[in-house]
């Protein structure tokens, strides 16, 4: 039986809590003598925030589970979860080959794809979409480098 | 120099060719990121925050408040042509403002969204340049516990105000606040969570948040949540301006609430636009008692009320950002971070020490506004042409302008990775249905926070007595414990309501059935 979404939320907050308070031991230090609560006071202040709310809210999801133990509508239709985990995927792909290639390589592929991740059910023509890819790569290129004197990423292979 | 004289020769800089070319430009594109559902103000903001990076302060400041007003003032467009809300501002414009279009009536609804807009934005400004320097003087005369209980009243005010449940508003504070702790810690400068590396010694870049968060992750949910294909907007019927003086008179009063409630509603921290349309409308709804043409089914008065109020909460929500240096929603917190970018602390000394930029920023506003409407008016008959941009591209677009602004807030790909690694965070809590301004305020707002209380609490030698004992410092705490108690009484208030009415229905059923049955026994 699934649980409710809000319960999940809330179990997800509390082991997050908890990692957060081991990393307050492990990352900050408390410097000696103070008159004032010290750099250990706005993450107890989140921590504290995150885990009463996380476990209002598991409250809450079991309470509606025992309610009506029907599960929640899911929040992406059939199929969404692994178009989202795609998208991501190709975001973080264009990360990484703009770290090696640059902007100017990587830009016209990265557009060319998310072109064709974002269409839908609308049709769209491969050189249509590689002529827009070329062209605003090179638009951008002269907005931001040459008008605005904003840096691109060279990449590790060219810079 | 005199405030009236700075004001004067701000709108002179707003007005020099260069500066009006770029607002022309700005409210232009603000008017397209406002006009399609999915890109807001917001958002428009966010990717032109690292274009000014390398842009003097006024000139950014010309450009991001140009594609604020245009984007507001934009969100009208589609919520009058094809139903659909351009963001949660213009909510209750799609009520009345529908329907007139399938009656034929667009060009009317959208000249009333365009002067209803226009007048909002323009008085509220003016109000907003009149009021903050006032704000400002008086601030100067709080203190650190005054400062931190109106930071902290703020951000309970924005977490109560959570769609659905008041701890998911929370939790979403709570993770802005641990955002907030990376990095540096502001009294003494004890590194947090940098885990040795010195890209994060400097703590979480704004900017990266704002495209993580608002860009890439809405982009990528959005298309993944398969959001429906938009329907056509019509173009018919477009001839002369569509309104005139008798429609002015025939709304006044409905006009005049519309804009007090819009401006007190900016005014208060997280009570934006999204907010004041809908109370206007209830309000224009409650005022013309039998209207000729019922409300949902195309009166205009529900147009002037939502855009009337949407676009005075841009001048109440410039209010306490300008005097206070506290964001009264998203957009005005990205201002705040433009600000920090360009080594500007907003708050009543940046008033003070800087007037001229101050004024600068009210008068961009309101050059920005006239803008709007003269675009708005030449372009009304091709407004539906927007509407038809193909998603695909303009998204494709937007991603790449994320990863340049990414890299450009440090020349570094590092940046890049923290706006992945946002991304992620705000598809999880969109799953989790956690709304994303309580964190956005709560890590803008946490560095003040805790450098206030911290201040507050070694100037009074370790005690925490004052923040009780000074009035405005106790009336802000108290009314922040209101906003986290009030969402509870209210649900308890409302079901002892029912059980009551439940019970007299009952009585009066009981009642019903013994006058019944002593007449049948007669």
């Amino acid at each position: 039986m699934k649980m409710k979404r809000d319960a999940v939320t809330g179990i997800v907050g509390l082991v997050w809590s908890l990692i957060w308070f081991v990393l307050i031991q492990t990352q900050t230090r408390m410097p000696p003598k103070l008159l004032e609560p010290g750099p250990r006071l706005l993450p107890y202040v989140g921590l504290v925030i995150v885990a009463v709310s996380s476990l209002m809210l598991l409250l809450k999801g079991l309470k509606d589970w025992k309610r009506d133990p029907k599960p929640d509508k899911p929040y992406f239709p059939k199929g969404g979860i692994l178009k989202v985990t795609k998208s991501y995927l190709m975001l973080v792909a264009t990360a990484v080959l703009m770290a090696i290639f640059g902007f100017v390589i990587t830009a016209p592929f990265a557009i060319f794809a998310f072109i064709y991740d974002l269409k839908g059910n609308s049709k769209v023509k491969p050189l249509n979409a590689a002529i827009i890819s070329v062209l605003v790569t090179a638009g951008l290129y002269a907005m931001f480098v040459l008008g605005f004197q904003v840096k691109l990423p060279t990449g590790i292979l060219f810079g | 120099m005199t405030n009236l004289a700075l004001y004067g020769s701000a709108l002179l800089t707003c007005l020099k060719p260069v500066n009006l070319v770029l607002i022309f430009a700005m409210v232009a594109l603000g008017i397209v990121f406002g006009a399609i559902p999915g890109l807001s103000a917001t958002l428009g903001i966010a990717l032109l925050l690292p274009v000014t990076f390398g842009l003097s302060t006024e000139t950014s400041f010309v450009l991001l408040l140009a594609i604020w007003i245009g984007g507001v003032s934009g969100s009208f467009i589609s919520a009058v042509l094809i139903g659909i809300p351009g963001s949660s501002s213009a909510i209750a414009t799609c009520f009345d403002g529908y329907p007139m279009t399938l009656k034929g009536e667009s060009n009317k609804a959208l000249a009333i969204g365009i002067t209803a807009s226009f007048l909002g934005t323009l008085f509220s400004v003016l109000i907003a340049t009149l009021v903050s320097p006032i704000i400002a003087d008086f601030a100067l005369t709080l203190g650190p516990w005054e400062y931190f209980s109106l930071c902290f009243c703020a951000i309970t005010l924005v977490a109560s105000l959570s769609k659905g449940n008041i701890w998911k508003g929370m939790m979403s504070a709570g993770l802005g606040f641990m955002l907030g702790c990376i990095g540096m810690d502001p009294i003494n400068g004890t590194q947090r969570f940098t885990f040795g590396s010195p890209n994060l010694a400097a703590g979480i870049s704004t900017v990266a948040q704002m495209l993580g968060m608002f860009a890439m992750c809405q982009i990528i949910r959005d298309s993944a949540r398969g959001e429906a294909k938009m329907p056509d907007a019509s173009t018919a019927g477009q001839k002369g301006f569509g309104i005139g003086i008798k429609d002015y008179i025939k709304n006044f009063k409905t006009i005049i609430f519309a804009f007090i409630s819009g401006l007190w509603i900016g005014f208060l921290p997280g009570m934006g636009s999204g907010i004041s349309n809908m109370v206007a409308y209830g309000y224009a709804k409650s005022i013309n008692k039998d209207p000729e043409v019922p409300f949902g089914e195309g009166n205009p008065a529900g147009i002037w009320a939502s855009e009337t109020a949407n676009n005075a909460s841009l001048g109440g929500a410039l209010i306490p950002m300008m005097a206070l240096g506290i964001p009264g929603d998203g957009i005005t917190a990205m201002l705040i971070a433009a600000l920090t970018i360009h080594g500007l602390q907003a708050g009543p000394l940046f008033m003070t020490n800087q007037p001229n930029l101050a004024m600068l920023i009210f008068a961009c506003v309101l050059v920005a506004a006239v803008v709007t409407f003269i675009i708005q008016v030449v372009t009304k008959r091709w407004f539906a042409y927007i509407l038809r941009i193909p998603y695909h591209y303009l998204y494709s677009v937007i991603l790449i302008i994320a990863y340049i602004g990414g890299y450009g807030i440090s020349n570094t790909m590092f940046n890049i990775y923290v706006m992945l690694a946002l991304c992620l965070l705000s598809l999880f809590m969109s799953i989790g249905g956690l709304p994303t301004s309580p964190l956005v305020l709560a890590f803008i707002l946490s560095g003040k926070l805790e450098g206030y209380f911290r201040r507050a609490i070694s100037m009074d030698k370790g005690h925490y007595g004052k923040f009780f004992t000074r009035p405005l410092s106790l009336i802000l705490l108290l009314v922040a414990v209101f906003c986290i108690v009030w969402p509870y009484i209210s649900e308890y208030l409302k079901k002892r309501r029912a059980a009551a009415n439940k019970l007299s229905e009952a009585d009066k059923a009981a009642a019903k059935a013994a006058k019944y049955g002593e007449v049948s026994d007669d």
